[in-house]
């Protein structure tokens, strides 16, 4: 299906990286969860790694705005994160799939969409299209007019994939994808995000790491809500050839990365 | 928002509250058909007083829909959107409004085919009375919205059900004294005394600002995300209800007398026979009994005409000795039909007949053993049936005007006419100990 491109999509970006934190801290209740971090990522897809605890969930909140920054700097898309004036825009352009995705059961898939496309602002008459379009992309057309409740858990990922790419955003942020995914659903989510990272930023918080090998071209690693590593995941999978932990080079690589960081601090 | 409006009207509880609502209603309108189907003001009245539970109802589906953000954890998603909140709750808000609006407009709607078949005055102004109601139900609906939203609590929704109802049970007590103003914030106010009585545009104007305060507060607190807003919706309630408690004036100035309504409507032929306009359906029934009374009451001199249905020129207010009433006109008589929907009184002649054609004459009702003796004198037999058989008189009552009757007639025949005449012109006159003068100065 052929989409309308909107005139921030051709416009010439205004800013080195989408998404750039400096000295980052963000609060998970009255904890730290993210401390210090420093953060750089542009147009591509970022797989984001680290232990449970780590902050990922809190960094991946607070890149959707759904949290302030409690100190240091985040920018997103060239717009200060911390600045209410400039949210609401920045918003527009922000596609987030939380990591539990609630969702009104009795909606129908088209509905669900349409209502997100609907509260994320875009123009009415691009949003049946987009809807219908970002339905086809995670191979839902056939189950577009049914109920949530009636889908399973893998059909509702792929719904929470659906809304968060309906408005084609520049800053795309996808907290566990591929829970509830078959393998040949996670292979066709991979060649997806492989789609969506060729002209946006896509980050990808998630515990699988051959999910972040096969499709990401950036690995991030966080431990203790400040920045491990970052790299491509070649190196990733380099470093797991040398020793660690894991049955995959990039599993290896992983716990080589992690145990390192912990060693050191 | 036309499309998310339509997906919230299908998939929210929106419709379920309109189906509740409609039931309610119709319920509520079934189980009083006899005193509204002849009657707009009547009928308006009585489509209104389910508010009494409607708006507790619209409260706590307000309430359901209201928790649903936080219950199914979509604040998450929603809160790394760019609508703005009072925008974001505007398809909701507006599901619901539409919702009981249909379900209220509905109903009346329905009542209205009915009445418009069998009223014989139309009000232009009860027209707009169901309006109110929309806009009361909508704002019952959207602070229940608001509370639900703020408390997402599954005992939210019965529970401002309960507190509204138990509220308005409190206020409808206050509407029994005439000299309150708390009364006017109930939702069922005391009902019009005669059919006549329509409700004056400050005691709709008070429920309407009430509801407009109601929706507006609901509004502000439910897409509210500072103190401000939250401050503001506090205002507006609070000012909403002084105006609603203020305006309307007393609970006895709720209603006022439409003179169209009492505007007479004669029926063809001589004696003439006249009803009010709201009662013109009645006039074929009550030609005969009443052109038969004037006939009995033609065996007097200087005998009534005309017969006119009795009418109120004041408000009746309850609990009063003082039912008001128009002066009967040099040579007319006036006779009161049933003011709730009821049949013509199957005694009407004996109504009129009483006090020989004075009872219903605008003076206070007094010396009924005269009044009842001298009708059953003319009518030609020993006693005389109460008006509508609602006033239970004893034995003793009785034999006194069968004995008063009986002493009369013993008298020679242009006594007896004298007698009659002159208890008929004292009683017109509203002068009171009248039963000397039919038994020449004694009392039983």
């Amino acid at each position: 299906m052929i989409r309308a491109v909107s005139a921030h999509e051709v416009a010439p970006s205004m800013h080195a990286w989408d998404v750039d934190a400096e000295n980052l801290t963000v609060k998970a209740g009255r904890r730290l969860a993210v401390n210090g971090l420093r953060l750089s990522l542009g147009t591509g897809v970022h797989g984001l790694l680290g232990p449970n605890g780590a902050g990922k969930t809190t960094l991946m909140r607070a890149l959707s705005t759904v949290v302030k920054p409690a100190g240091g700097r985040l920018s997103l898309l060239g717009s200060d994160a911390a600045d209410g004036r400039t949210l609401r825009g920045l918003r527009r352009r922000l596609g987030y799939l939380p990591q539990h995705f609630g969702f009104y059961p009795r909606f129908t898939v088209r509905e669900y969409v349409e209502y997100m496309a609907w509260l994320r602002e875009m123009p009415a008459a691009a949003i049946p299209g987009a809807v219908q379009r970002s339905i086809e992309r995670v191979r839902l057309a056939d189950r577009a007019d049914s109920r949530l409740k009636s889908l399973s858990g893998g059909m509702l990922r792929r719904v929470g994939i659906a809304q968060a790419i309906v408005n084609d955003p520049a800053l795309l942020l996808l907290d566990e994808p591929t829970v509830g995914l078959d393998p040949e659903q996670r292979v066709e989510f991979r060649t997806l995000l492989r789609e969506l990272g060729a002209d946006s930023c896509v980050v990808v918080s998630t515990h699988l790491v051959e999910d972040v090998v096969a499709a990401c071209t950036d690995v991030v690693l966080i431990d203790g809500g400040a920045l491990v590593f970052q790299g491509l995941p070649a190196d990733l999978v380099r470093l797991g050839e040398h020793g660690g932990t894991g049955d995959s080079p990039a599993e290896r690589g992983y716990t080589t990365l992690l145990n390192r960081h912990r060693s050191a601090s | 928002m036309m499309r998310i409006i339509r997906t919230e009207l299908r998939r929210s509880n929106a419709l379920t509250l309109a189906l509740l609502i409609t039931a309610v209603s119709v319920a509520a309108l079934g189980t009083s058909v006899g005193l509204w189907r002849e009657q707009w003001l009547r009928f308006t009245y009585n489509h209104a007083t389910a508010l009494f539970v409607l708006a507790p109802l619209a409260m706590a589906g307000g309430a359901m829909l209201g928790r649903r953000e936080r219950r199914t954890r979509v604040e998450e998603l929603i809160g790394s959107t760019g609508r703005p909140s009072w925008q974001r709750i505007s398809p909701t808000a507006a599901a619901m409004m539409v919702a009981v609006a249909a379900a209220h407009l509905l109903v009346f709607a329905g009542g209205a085919i009915w009445v418009a078949r069998n009223a014989t005055y139309t009000p232009a102004g009860a027209l707009f009375v169901p309006l109110t109601g929309v806009v009361v139900l909508t704002g019952a609906a959207w602070l229940g919205l608001a509370a639900g939203r703020a408390w997402p609590s599954l005992l939210v929704p019965p529970a401002l059900a309960v507190v509204g109802l138990a509220m308005q049970v409190a206020l409808a007590e206050r509407t029994s004294d005439p000299t309150s103003r708390l009364g006017n914030l109930a939702l069922v106010p005391q009902p019009q005394s005669y059919d006549w009585e329509a409700v004056t545009g400050r005691a709709v104007l008070g429920h309407l600002v009430l509801g407009a305060g109601l929706a507006a507060a609901g509004l502000l607190l439910a897409a509210a995300a500072s103190w401000r807003p939250r401050a503001a919706a506090g205002a507006v309630l609070a000012g909403a209800t002084a105006i609603a408690v203020i305006v309307p004036g007393t609970a006895s100035a709720r209603y006022y007398v439409d003179l169209d309504a009492q505007r007479l409507v004669c029926a063809d032929g001589a004696p003439q026979v006249c009803v009010t306009a709201v009662h013109a359906n009645r006039l074929p029934e009550v030609v005969a009994p009443a052109r038969q009374a004037l006939a009995l009451l033609a065996k007097l001199p200087g005998a009534p005409k005309r017969a006119v249905e009795w009418r109120s020129d004041v408000v009746y207010v309850p609990g009063s000795d003082e039912p008001g009433g128009f002066r009967a006109a040099p040579g007319t008589v006036q006779f009161q039909l049933d003011q709730d929907g009821g049949d013509v009184d199957p005694q009407l002649v004996d109504s009129i007949l009483n006090g020989a054609g004075t009872t219903y004459n605008g003076c206070p009702r007094i010396d009924e053993v005269a009044k009842y003796a001298a009708g059953a004198w003319v009518k030609g037999t020993d006693d005389l049936q109460p008006a509508d058989g609602r006033i239970a008189y004893g034995d003793q009552f009785h034999a006194e005007i069968s004995d008063t009757v009986g002493k009369l007639r013993s008298l020679p025949k242009a006594e007896q006419i004298r007698r009659v005449t002159a208890l008929r012109d004292a009683a017109a006159a509203c002068r009171t100990d009248l039963l000397p003068i039919l038994t020449g100065g004694a009392r039983p």
